[in-house]
């Protein structure tokens, strides 16, 4: 299930934010090898206090993160533009109010357990259905038109099976080991029905109790 | 004709009509200017109201909030009477909000005064639908908003569909109205190549590598810089590329070059 969050309002919702950090410490940090700082086995950056919306996605209980995502305006700091500007053209910018940047996006490596769904080789896993899913629900209704991301091969591997025919834009490189690329999807209701669709059939495919639902997502009242 | 093909030319008008307003909204160099554009966005978009608010960051005497509506006289006299800017719950959560806020949620609210507020709104012309968009600003808060009375479900989809026009109106009305705002400096905006000329320089560029981006001499680059120095009454090029960012306009720049994104987007939509 899909939730969405700012700053910490409740406990529950801290505690939300501190299982983000350690598995975004799990993902970056000891799985890929990011040059990342950890704190306490958490991985926060200079973006965490730009005041993002994060989307998270986690158990029925609400009580486990199981992914999550962040979301920042282009027209305030984002990586792109702070960190990554050397992957678009000629000082280029992409600032606008209908484009988000998208980061840090990471799955629970336990999530295949979790949901007792076998990752077939080619098939996306579930959870990351949901949270691009999540991603763009929240776009659509918000009038937001591209997604902007910086992200590694993987990234665009997965955002091309998913559906969401990301476009390069300037050229990739090498930060450290990493292949770098940026680029963009667009929003449409087109790419919001083709994430339902397959989130739902992985729904069923895994005989969840709780069937999808378009409205499972949940909003906090003051994201 | 059937509903799709009424679709597909009422998107075509309407893509139009959003790129004639946005442009005005751009070349807008008055605040009397602004509010009669705001009345063409309520009636092109078939909305019952349109409201941009300012806050400035501190609430300076010389930097009063800037409030431009087409709501009528007697709503804002009844607005300010009652001091519904202390408990409206529009202007609380729209500051403090990332993303649009739907006046829908208010409208369960069981705090008297806020009920009766909504409730008097929709007396005074205000649509019962409502959507409030914040504005990214580092000067202040800002805010856009709009109305209409549709039916719960026409409104639905028509502020999904136009929710993309909203932002982009809402940013280039503040951006218009901050660009002139600064008034210890000259008022008039930078042409767009004095504009042009100090972007590139403020990220890095020398006035050659500018001219080759431009296409222009390199003498015609350095006079540029000049005169944009000149007009922000900064000492040196880096000061004007900070002031000039500071009061957005380089965002009259990159409305330019989004302009044409924007239209491109639209095909995808």
């Amino acid at each position: 299930m899909i939730v969405y969050l700012r700053k910490a309002g409740t406990t529950a919702d801290q505690d939300l934010f501190n299982q983000m950090h350690a598995l975004r410490a799990e993902v970056f940090h000891e799985r890929l090898n990011w040059d990342v700082a950890i704190s306490d086995g958490a991985e926060i950056d200079k973006f965490d206090s730009c005041d993002p919306l994060y989307v998270l996605s986690v158990s029925d209980d609400l009580k486990t993160v199981i992914g999550s995502v962040r979301l920042l305006k282009t027209l305030g700091p984002n990586m792109l533009r702070d960190v990554f500007s050397d992957l678009l053209d000629h000082g280029e910018v992409i600032s606008s109010p209908v484009i988000w940047e998208s980061s840090r996006f990471c799955i629970s490596p336990d999530s295949q357990k979790t949901n007792g769904i076998r990752a077939a080789n080619n098939r996306l896993n579930s959870v990351t259905i949901e949270l691009l899913f999540g991603i763009v629900d929240v776009a659509l209704s918000s009038g937001i038109l591209q997604i902007v991301s910086v992200f590694d091969a993987r990234m665009l591997r997965i955002l091309r099976a998913a559906g969401c025919q990301p476009r390069i834009v300037g050229t990739p490189r090498y930060f450290g080991k990493v292949k770098t690329f940026a680029g963009l999807f667009d929003i449409s209701t087109n790419l919001h029905q083709h994430l339902q669709k397959q989130l739902q059939s992985d729904q069923a495919r895994s005989h969840l109790s709780a069937p999808f639902v378009g409205t499972s997502s949940k909003r906090a009242p003051c994201a | 004709m059937d509903y799709g093909a009424y679709s597909l030319i009422m998107g075509i008008v309407m893509r139009h009509e959003f790129s004639r307003i946005y442009d005005e909204i751009n070349g807008c160099r008055s605040k009397a200017q602004l509010k009669l554009l705001l009345y063409d966005i309520r009636d092109t978009y078939g909305l019952s109201s349109v409201a941009y608010f300012f806050q400035p960051i501190l609430d300076r005497a010389d930097e009063p909030p800037i409030f431009i509506t087409t709501y009528s006289e007697e709503w804002v006299d009844h607005y300010v009477e009652f001091n519904f800017a202390s408990i409206d719950p529009v202007l609380s959560q729209g500051f403090e909000s990332f993303l649009p806020t739907d006046w829908a949620q208010f409208r369960k609210l069981s705090h008297p005064t806020s009920k009766k507020m909504f409730n008097e709104a929709t007396e005074f012309g205000i649509g019962q639908n409502g959507m409030t968009f914040p504005i990214h600003c580092n000067a202040g808060k800002a805010l856009f908003s709009v109305t209409n009375s549709q039916k719960q479900y026409e409104w639905q989809r028509h502020s999904q569909e136009f929710a993309p026009d909203f932002q982009l109106l809402g940013h280039a009305i503040h951006s218009c109205v901050r660009s002139g705002h600064n008034s210890t400096v000259d008022t008039s905006t930078l042409t767009k190549r004095q504009s042009e000329c100090l972007l590139w320089v403020s990220v890095g560029k020398t006035a050659a590598e500018t001219a080759i981006i431009l296409d222009l001499s390199e003498r015609t680059v350095r006079f540029y810089l000049d005169e944009a120095k000149q007009k922000l009454k900064a000492t040196n090029i880096t000061q004007a590329a900070v002031k000039a960012s500071r009061m957005n306009l380089f965002v009259q720049t990159y409305g330019y070059k989004e302009r044409q994104t924007t239209k491109r987007l639209y095909d995808t939509r």
